[in-house]
């Protein structure tokens, strides 16, 4: 569509015939009211002006990362690492906030996340096996490339970190289970028990759960009973566990074959993607 | 091989950039098949919101960003976790069984984004789904594919679901609500419209392969916020009536060269037909005016909720004096009449009713006689 | 629609000003009417943006929410509006007048919205707020139930035509004129009144351009036009959102300040254009049988008051069958009800009958007044019949009841048969009520030769139907499976996500 400022400019015309109009009518009540109007439209353009410059200046090379923004990055790492390690499962940037907020103290947000991604590659591949774990990409089961927004930890197994088709919903089910047992475990050890958002988090999972919620619920978190979403998560865990399994452990098998060990940890490069898929057919 | 007609479609585009069907153009076919200028500047691939503004008549249906916002949360809400909120919503309306929870990506392939990489990789599973092999029940953001005149349309469904031994069915994700299960007639109307163009790709593609129509339900499964809260609720909609509907416009199109052989030769909407070094001056808007007003239009004021041309076929409407700009409801108390000059002499019995408006002239006469007894009698000012 | 009303509509395209096509206003106008303009952020049917509501031009309060998608600040909202709206009904009730059964309060309020969609809004609002608990986990004000119960009944009242409790202005505008512009422009308070009362200086055609310019006319709700919301609202509720995150007190309050400027720059202007709609229809006459359905609205006003008085639950989220059935069959009546009234009161609407067929009026040809019947009883009554000679296109069969705006008050009369005589058309009737109770009709109760009368279908008095009696909880009553059971929780769950956005 049209360019916005240039549509801006035309509606400060319009405001400004709108005044006149207003003023020789005698109508001062409403010419103010357009001269406020065309206060805030001169604001917006330019606010419009403003946001153009740096777009138009050259883009700055990512710099690679200095030591001190490293280390203030640790955390950041260490908050994704011990959501993913509660939760057992690849997971979204979205959850992994989630759980971080529901069972441990820190600031996490899910647009610090995607830089983290990126820049756990670039570290592995300037040396590899610096750190203890690198946070990365799961795969997915066919054409071994990463999957779109699901982070996992590269001490897991290949297995672990592989999607199928049904890994979704066992994963789903598997990290149900973690977080109701991490929600028994507060209530068990921690004076306060759970967190509100902890118990809000387990009924998002239980009400997505055949038979997870109490029966005569009032749709209340409080009364939420954890034993209850494990014993109903594992019992339609029970139904996929078998065949997503299989799925996974053949993808990994021909994932050892055919991908080093960088590929192993950040999927297969897209130039393989004709190549794999031909192999298969 | 081009043939004539293209030719001449590509004529009236002139040198701007061809812009293919998408899923608002589909639905335009269904809300006003009997358009020409339409059906040409739509067949053409012509810019109808460029030409528009060119003769002065820009069209004024912007999205708020909060609406695609809301849209685009609500989705993403509804398929986090494995899906885990659809899942809930297919097992109650698709009836959905236990097992099936398979879901498949194609979001895009191994990374790349390309609709051509898309669809043939949407197509490999869709037929592997088919066939009853693989575990997949949802299939996310399909890429889908229809040729309408002869050019490649790319369609892409929120999702599909296959249930076991049955049959695909599209599913929409809407983030208007379904309040005490009741939707907003037009906004359910609007997105059953858009998904008949989805089924009528997933049966081509699957016809394609020897699999008949009877694998695609003509039902839609609508997922939408329940009342008040952001969680999703399930219903079914039945588009047979606008598939069907949809199928016979796009057979239409077909004979898209029927209306071009009606244009006199030299006709275009190019907006620059001698491209000038410096882009300017553009042809000049009069010029494009006069080439616009040789095609008929339908008009009807619900065109202003969907055609970009809408403000400019009003205009035309107007200065023809056309009852169509009042909408069909007062047109049709005068069936057959096109003009207010028309009625208003056969009222005011200055016009001879041609033989098929005696009966109509008679009821305007009377009616004039009425509308004078009140005036006479000093109405209501 | 008639050809009368048809013909009109194309008068007013072709003089390019508005045609009246009543003599009168139908609807009761309040002397203090809350004017209500509602604003709802796109694509959020939950999501209030803000409110200007008042009884007096010069009175209006403005309400807003800062960030729409949090449901603290929507029933803070609800709660804000709920106490101003409710100042107002309450102040209606007060004077009673009558005994017992038919003891009623004497006045009732009359609540104004700009369009159809301002109704929907209020619906929509009375749904969100009647179910919702005043105690518990996600406790909102007292007044939030009641509010969203007294909407409700003011929504469900609205749907019975004649009504005046609660009404969009283009309604009761398009009522009283034609415009030269179709159904759908007309739901556009600017367009409408651009045809009706263009701005000083400007001729229909510019006011019409004006009115559908964002710029000079910001929509009258309840969306904000997008190009308001890209451009203004949106950077404006990031601002409010980083200053809340931030924590800084001044930053927060200055985000409000322009949020309430720029929101009162879009609803401003509406809210004059209401008023100024108001005082347009002020000045036309009200229809005298307009007093007698606002009879009804006190008297329906009057018994859920008591309703509420005596704490009963929330109207149900939907009519089981039987009252839905009920409540269709009493609509359909009401509206009969409505066109006889305004055809026996006004004679613009009559003559719309009469285009329609709908209604006749005619010379009296022949006459036999002395006529006289042995009823089944075997009482002797007076049964005079009378042929009335129209020009009119009549299509009401024989048998039709019918009452007539010509003659005294209690004239009944049935047709006896319809016959087309060249150009005209020759009805005859036979009277059969209205006359009085002695054997001679009274002076003056049966047309005489050479009289002009009118008669149109008699709406009739219809017994109400006969339903099972399973249901015998009234129909505002809420079964305890069917009211609050809408989790509270969702919500809360979905600002969260809505927080999350990366």
């Amino acid at each position: 569509m049209s360019d916005p400022l240039d549509a801006l400019e035309k509606s400060i015309g319009t405001l400004r015939r709108a005044i006149r109009d207003a003023s020789a009518a005698g109508d001062t009540e409403r010419a103010g009211e357009l001269r406020m109007q065309l206060r805030r439209a001169e604001r917006a353009w330019d606010a419009l002006i403003d946001a153009d410059e740096p777009a138009a200046a050259p883009p700055r090379p990512a710099p690679e990362a200095a030591p001190a923004a490293r280390g203030a990055q640790l955390p950041a790492r260490e908050h994704v690492h011990r959501a993913l390690m509660l939760l057992g499962t690849p997971a979204a940037p979205k959850l992994i906030v989630g759980v971080h907020e529901a069972f441990f103290p820190g600031e996490l947000s899910a647009s610090k996340l995607s830089s983290l991604r990126r820049d756990e590659e670039r570290s592995y591949r300037s040396s590899p096996g610096a750190r203890p774990y690198y946070l990365c990409p799961a795969l997915a089961h066919d054409l071994l490339t990463p999957v779109r927004a699901l982070i996992t930890i590269s001490t897991w197994t290949l297995e672990q970190r592989i999607i199928g088709p049904l890994s979704p919903r066992v994963d789903f089910l598997t990290s149900a289970i973690s977080i109701a047992e991490a929600v028994h475990t507060a209530a068990e050890s921690t004076p306060d028990g759970p967190s509100p958002e902890a118990l809000r988090l387990l009924w998002r999972f239980a009400v997505n759960i055949p038979d997870a919620m109490p029966r005569n619920a009032s749709g209340h978190e409080g009364a939420l009973e954890p034993q209850q979403v494990i014993g109903a998560a594992q019992a339609e865990l029970d139904v996929h566990t078998g065949t997503d399994r299989a799925t996974r452990a053949a993808a990994a098998r021909r994932a050892r074959k055919s991908l080093g060990d960088d590929g192993q940890l950040f999927g297969a490069p897209l130039q393989g993607v004709t190549h794999l898929r031909s192999a298969r057919a | 091989m081009k043939n004539p007609v293209d030719d001449r479609l590509d004529a009236l585009r002139g040198s701007a950039k061809r812009l293919d069907y998408n899923a608002r153009s589909l639905a335009a076919l269904e809300n006003n098949p009997r358009c020409t200028l339409r059906a040409l500047l739509d067949a053409s691939g012509s810019d109808k919101a460029a030409i528009a503004t060119h003769v002065g008549h820009p069209p004024s249906f912007g999205q708020s960003s909060f609406a695609i916002t809301r849209g685009n949360a609500f989705e993403a809400m509804v398929k986090d976790n494995g899906c885990a909120e659809l899942l809930r919503v297919l097992r109650e309306t698709l009836e959905l069984t236990l097992p099936e929870v398979g879901y498949e990506d194609l979001n895009d392939v191994g990374g790349d984004g390309r609709s051509k990489q898309r669809h043939e990789r949407t197509e490999e599973v869709l037929l592997r789904a088919a066939r009853g092999e693989g575990d997949a029940t949802l299939f996310d953001h399909p890429m889908l594919r229809l040729l309408i005149g002869g050019h490649k349309v790319y369609l892409e469904p929120d999702l599909v679901a296959l249930r076991i031994d049955g049959r695909f069915h599209v599913v929409e994700i809407k983030s208007f609500p379904i309040i005490d299960d009741q939707a907003d007639s037009t906004q359910v109307r609007a997105a059953t419209t858009q998904a008949c163009a989805y089924i009528i790709a997933l049966r081509d593609l699957l016809g394609r392969a020897g699999i008949g129509e009877e694998a695609v339900s003509d039902t839609i499964v609508l997922v939408a916020p329940k009342d008040f809260t952001n969680r999703p609720t399930g219903a079914f909609v039945d588009a047979r009536k606008q598939v069907a509907a949809l199928t016979r416009q796009l057979s239409r199109i077909e004979r898209i060269g029927d209306l071009v052989d009606l244009l006199p030769e030299d006709l275009t909407f190019d907006l620059d037909p001698t491209p000038d070094k410096n882009k300017q001056p553009r042809r000049p808007a009069e010029e494009l005016a006069e080439a616009l007003d040789q095609v008929l239009v339908t008009y009807r004021p619900d065109c202003l909720n969907h055609c970009e041309m809408a403000f400019y076929c009003r205009s035309r409407a107007r200065a023809e004096a056309s009852l169509d700009v009042l909408g069909p409801t007062v047109r049709e108390q005068f069936g057959g009449i096109d003009t207010t000059t028309m009625v208003m002499g056969l009222a005011r019995g200055e016009l001879t009713p041609s033989e098929d408006q005696v009966e109509i002239a008679a009821a305007l006469r009377h009616a004039a006689r009425l509308r004078a007894e009140l005036e006479d009698l000093g109405g209501a000012a | 629609m008639s050809t009368l009303s048809a013909l009109a509509h194309v008068q007013a395209m072709e003089t390019m000003q508005a045609v009246p096509r009543t003599e009168f206003r139908h609807r009761h106008l309040s002397g203090r009417p809350l004017v209500i303009v509602p604003l709802a952020m796109a694509g959020e049917a939950g999501a209030p943006l803000a409110a200007m509501v008042g009884s007096a031009k010069r009175n209006g309060t403005l309400l807003v929410v800062a960030q729409p998608r949090n449901r603290d600040q929507r029933f803070a909202f609800a709660a804000d509006l709920g106490r101003i709206v409710m100042n107002y009904i309450n102040s209606f009730r007060q004077n009673r007048r009558g005994e017992g059964e038919r003891s009623r309060y004497t006045d009732a309020p009359q609540i104004l919205v700009p369009n159809a969609g301002g109704v929907k809004a209020l619906a929509d609002l009375g749904r969100m707020c009647r179910f919702r608990a005043t105690s518990g986990p996600y406790a909102v004000p007292d007044v939030v139930p009641e509010f969203g119960m007294w909407l409700t009944f003011l929504v469900d009242r609205a749907e019975q035509a004649g009504t005046s409790t609660l009404l969009p202005v283009t309604a009761m505008l398009t009522e009283h004129w034609a415009t030269g512009q179709s159904t759908l422009e007309d739901q556009n308070l600017a367009s409408l009144m651009a045809w009706i009362a263009p701005p000083p200086g400007l001729s229909v055609e510019q006011a019409m351009a004006d009115a559908e310019n964002p710029d000079v006319c910001p929509p009258a709700g309840p969306p904000t036009s997008p190009e308001f919301d890209n451009r203004d609202l949106a950077p404006a509720i990031r601002r409010f959102d980083t200053a809340h995150t931030l924590g800084d007190p001044h930053a927060l309050a200055a985000a409000e300040t322009e949020l309430r400027e720029l929101i009162a720059g879009q609803i401003q202007p509406t809210w004059r254009m209401v008023w100024q709609a108001i005082s347009l229809l002020r000045s036309v006459p009200e229809a005298p049988r307009t007093a007698k359905r606002f009879e009804g609205d006190c008297k329906a006003f009057t018994k859920y008051s008591d309703y509420r008085d005596s704490d009963g639950p929330p109207q149900r989220k939907r009519d089981n069958a039987i009252g839905a059935a009920r409540r269709l069959g009493w609509l359909e009546h009401a509206l009969a009800e409505f066109e006889s009234d305004m055809a026996f009161d006004d004679r613009f609407v009559l003559a719309d009958r009469r285009s329609a067929g709908e209604a006749f009026a005619g010379t009296v040809v022949e006459a036999d007044p002395g006529r006289v019947v042995t009823t089944d009883k075997n009482r002797r009554v007076p049964r005079p019949r009378v042929t009335v000679r129209t020009e009119d296109p009549v299509r009401l069969a024989a048998d039709t009841k019918l009452i007539s705006p010509s003659l005294p008050t209690g004239h009944k009369a049935m047709i006896v048969s319809v016959l087309s005589d060249g150009g005209t058309t020759r009805v005859t009737v036979e009277i059969t009520g209205g006359m009085g109770r002695s054997r001679v009709p009274q002076q003056g109760t049966v047309p005489e030769l050479g009289q002009r009368i009118a008669y149109l279908p008699d709406p009739g008095w219809r017994p109400a139907p006969q339903f099972p009696a399973s249901d015998a909880t009234p129909w505002t009553h809420s079964a305890a499976d069917d009211s609050g059971t809408d989790s509270v929780i969702p919500e809360d769950a979905a600002a969260e996500e809505w927080g999350n956005e990366d």
